[in-house]
Formats: structure tokens, C-alpha cells, sequence
């Protein structure tokens, strides 16, 4: 599991914690059953605060991606394995955008925008 | 090391390996089978601790025992250590495997033929000749040829397979990173170890209830020391963050790894176990540690003194990448000097 974080961006380093852990999943090297390593390990490793990993994994079980049970942590959840489905159509309109110069935080403005619209 | 060096590698690995147990062994089954008319039937197949029969069959059974000791393992050796030597793999390691598996045949030879020699001309296997002098004789002959075998074979400098740089990854300038995967034994393995444990502690129940306390207490101790040693060699959790690559038990120990001002490379490689390291768990060769829970792909890091730490856990060319991109980033930032 591989996660990066800028903590310059504008972005919230929690959203940003949560997002990389999604990239994992879809990836496929997340799948169902895996347990995420403990939060306090984690913010231990990339000098963040606890708490703002916490909530990046709240946010996930919160998306249903991943289930938390007391004293068993948190384990990726059936749900995730669907995210790899996504995979190859996101490199493919990656690719297409980028060969149209549309930049990455563009292009997912635009998903958001056109999804949240609803079907045409 | 030459062309011809490397051939002779080889093909004196297939010598002591495949050829000179496979020919004793030929060898000793032949003998045992001309004799069969001298011997006692049944004749005595196995030996107690004082050194006089115990058990007894045929023939035949003596026959499978050394087929499968004499030839059988011999095979198993050569099948894991040879395609490694083949594809240019060398080390002190193979050249040990090759004299073992002759050691192994010879012991099943002279072990075989002694065993029913002694027994020829016999009424009835009771009350037969103790085993102690063909035991002696057998791991005595074993030792010999295995140091033989050793000498016979050429030197081999240790040759670790080159790493593989795959994957690459840019850490932004503020970027942070890190990098955690959990490696474990294979299911199966795991299950197998499990069984045992059970099995010794299942044991030792019998024997409490048969009075037997003493090897109750042994079978106890011995199934809670597994129990402890599978545990503290089965799962690994493994890190690349700011501070290099740990890896720690899921007990807590062993915990190993390499800072990242003491990395000097990190990659991918291909390991075998049995072949490189003689086997799996938290293994030892010249030049390097290893944390080797399955066969395939490994994370290996090299120190700046040339020893290696290799781990096998998946997605290790990520791990790899990562610790490459985070030696760079802390190269171009040195700390500020005084």
C-alpha cells in the first residue's frame, strides 16, 4: 500500500490520505479482505497527526470501502475489488485527455460535474 | 570466472548430484536383490535405540526406503539447485547442495547394503545383529564423499542475480511518502505448520492420560517452542518510509532493516529459498539476510558495505521504487553542515 501526501497542497492531507489508499484498491494492490495497516503506524511513517489519518479511514468505511470492527482494525472491504473494474476505462480517458492537453485536475472536475448532472 | 569454469559448474554439479546417487543407489538395489535368498523373511527394517531390531517387513520396503533417500531426495536437490546453476546463479550455497545430495546418497547406500548384509544367512531376523556399526559406517562415508564432493566441485564465487530496476517514482519536492505491506507464508504452509503444532500438543494429551508425563512435557515444550518459532518467522510487517526499510515481526521479533543513509541500491530479484538459502523463514547466506517466506519476486536492498537484505512481499518493485526516489530526495537536501 502506497500512500503520498503533499502538505502543501490545497488539498486536505486526510482526503488526501484516503485517496491514495483508493488508488491502492482500484490498483488491485488493495483487495477485499487485506487489513490496512493501523492508523497510528501510518501517521507515525508520514509525520502526520493521528487523528487525520482516522478520518481518512472513516472516510473509506464511510464509502463503504472499507469495513472497521473493534479490535480487528480495518479491512478492505467486497466493494473495493469492484474499484478495479474502473481501472482500465480511467488510464483510457487519462490517456485521451492528456493527448488533448485536458490536465488530470480538469478532467476530474469534469467527471465530477458531468456525472453529478445525471445520465443525458 | 571463464566459459569452461561456468560449464564445469554445472556438469559437476550433475555429477555429485544426480549422477553418483542415482548410480549407488542403482548399485545398492542391485546387490540387496541378488541376496534375497540368503535372507530371513521377514527381515528386520527398522532398529530400536539400544541398537537390535525392532521392526520387520520385506524386502521391498527396504527397497522404497532407499529409492526414495537415495534418489528421491538427491533429485529433489538437483531439481531445485540446477535450473539456478543453469541460469548462471552462483554461490557457496549450490556447491553445498550438490555435495549434500551426494552425502544423502551415499548414506542410503551403504546404510541399505550394510543393513541387509549383516542379516544374510539369517534363520530369523530376531535377535539379529545390532545396526550401530552399519549407522556409523553409513554417515561416516557420507561425510567423506560429501566433503569429496565439495572439493570436486569448482569454487564458486557468490553471483547474485543482478537487481531489476522496474518501476520508477517521482516524489515531488514536499511530497511525502510511505510505503507498508503485510508478507506472509503461503496458506497452505501456514496450515501445515499449524497442523503441527496441534498434532505435538494433541500428542502430548495422549500420553498425559496414558501416565506418560515426562514425553507429555517433552511433546508440550516442543509444540509451544514451534508454536513460538512459526509465529516469530511467518509474518512480516514491511515498511519504506523517510527512515528506509523495516521489517518486523507480527510478534515484534525479529525486527530488520536498512536506514536509508546506509542503502546504497534497492530493487527486485527473483529468490529461490531451498536453492539460495536452504530453505525459508528468516535466513542467512554469505552476503546476505533474508526474510524468505515463499519463492519469486523479493525486495532487495543493498547496503553501502555490499551486504543485501531481501525480503519477499509483493508489489516489491513499488517498495523498491520508493526507496530509490526517497535516497535521491534526502541526497539533493542534505542536511544543513555546521
Amino acid at each position: 500500500m502506497l500512500i503520498r501526501l503533499d502538505v502543501s497542497s490545497a488539498v486536505p492531507i486526510f482526503e488526501q490520505v484516503a485517496a491514495s489508499i483508493r488508488t491502492d484498491m482500484a490498483a488491485g494492490q488493495l483487495n477485499p479482505g487485506d487489513k490496512l495497516p493501523s492508523a497510528r503506524d501510518v501517521s507515525a511513517s508520514l509525520g502526520v497527526n493521528l487523528h487525520t489519518v482516522l478520518r481518512a479511514y472513516q472516510a473509506l468505511r464511510d464509502e463503504g470501502l472499507v469495513d472497521m470492527r473493534r479490535g480487528r482494525g480495518a479491512v478492505v472491504t467486497p466493494a473495493a475489488g469492484a474499484l478495479t473494474d474502473l481501472i482500465a476505462d480511467i488510464r483510457h480517458l487519462g490517456a485521451k485527455a492528456s493527448a488533448l492537453g485536458i490536465a488530470p485536475d480538469a478532467l476530474a472536475a469534469l467527471v465530477r460535474d458531468i456525472v453529478a448532472s445525471g445520465p443525458e | 570466472m571463464t566459459e569452461t569454469g561456468q560449464q564445469s559448474v554445472v556438469s559437476r554439479f550433475v555429477i555429485v548430484a544426480m549422477a553418483l546417487p542415482a548410480a549407488l543407489t542403482a548399485t545398492a538395489v542391485g546387490f540387496v536383490m541378488t541376496w534375497r535368498d540368503d535372507l530371513p523373511r521377514p527381515i528386520a527394517i527398522h532398529w530400536g535405540a539400544s541398537g537390535s531390531p525392532d521392526g520387520y517387513g520385506s524386502l521391498a520396503s527396504i527397497v522404497a526406503v532407499a529409492l526414495v533417500l537415495g534418489l528421491a531426495v538427491p533429485a529433489l536437490i538437483a531439481a531445485t539447485t540446477l535450473p539456478l546453476l543453469r541460469s548462471g546463479a552462483r554461490g557457496p550455497n549450490f556447491r553445498f547442495m550438490g555435495s549434500l545430495a551426494a552425502g544423502v546418497g551415499v548414506l542410503s547406500a551403504v546404510l541399505t547394503l550394510w543393513s541387509v548384509a549383516m542379516q544374510r544367512g539369517l534363520a530369523d531376523a530376531h535377535g539379529g545383529p545390532t545396526v550401530f556399526p552399519a549407522l556409523v559406517a553409513s554417515f561416516g562415508a557420507a561425510v567423506t564423499v560429501g566433503v569429496a564432493a565439495w572439493f570436486f566441485q569448482p569454487h564458486q564465487h557468490a553471483v547474485v542475480d543482478g537487481l531489476q530496476h522496474g518501476a520508477t517514482l517521482e516524489l515531488r519536492e514536499g511530497e511525502r511518502a510511505v510505503w507498508m505491506r503485510t508478507a506472509t507464508t503461503r496458506r497452505p504452509i501456514a496450515i501445515l505448520m499449524a497442523a503441527v503444532v496441534i498434532a505435538l500438543a494433541g500428542g502430548s494429551l495422549v500420553f498425559w492420560q496414558v501416565g506418560e508425563a515426562t514425553a507429555a512435557w517433552v511433546l508440550l515444550g516442543t509444540s509451544a517452542f514451534l508454536l513460538l518459532a512459526f509465529s516469530a518467522t511467518t509474518t512480516f510487517h514491511v515498511r519504506v518510509d523517510e527512515d528506509g526499510l523495516s521489517a518486523v515481526s507480527a510478534l515484534g521479533l525479529p525486527r530488520l532493516g536498512v536506514a536509508l543513509e546506509d542503502m546504497a541500491d534497492a530493487g527486485v530479484a527473483h529468490v529461490n529459498g531451498f536453492a539460495e538459502f536452504g530453505g525459508w523463514g528468516v535466513r542467512q547466506r554469505p552476503g546476505a539476510l533474508g526474510v524468505i517466506l515463499r519463492n519469486g519476486p523479493s525486495l532487495q536492498v543493498t547496503r553501502r558495505n555490499g551486504k543485501r537484505l531481501i525480503i519477499t512481499v509483493d508489489d516489491a518493485s513499488t517498495a523498491a521504487a520508493l526507496l530509490t526516489a526517497l535516497a535521491r530526495g534526502a541526497a539533493s537536501s542534505p542536511p544543513v553542515s555546521p
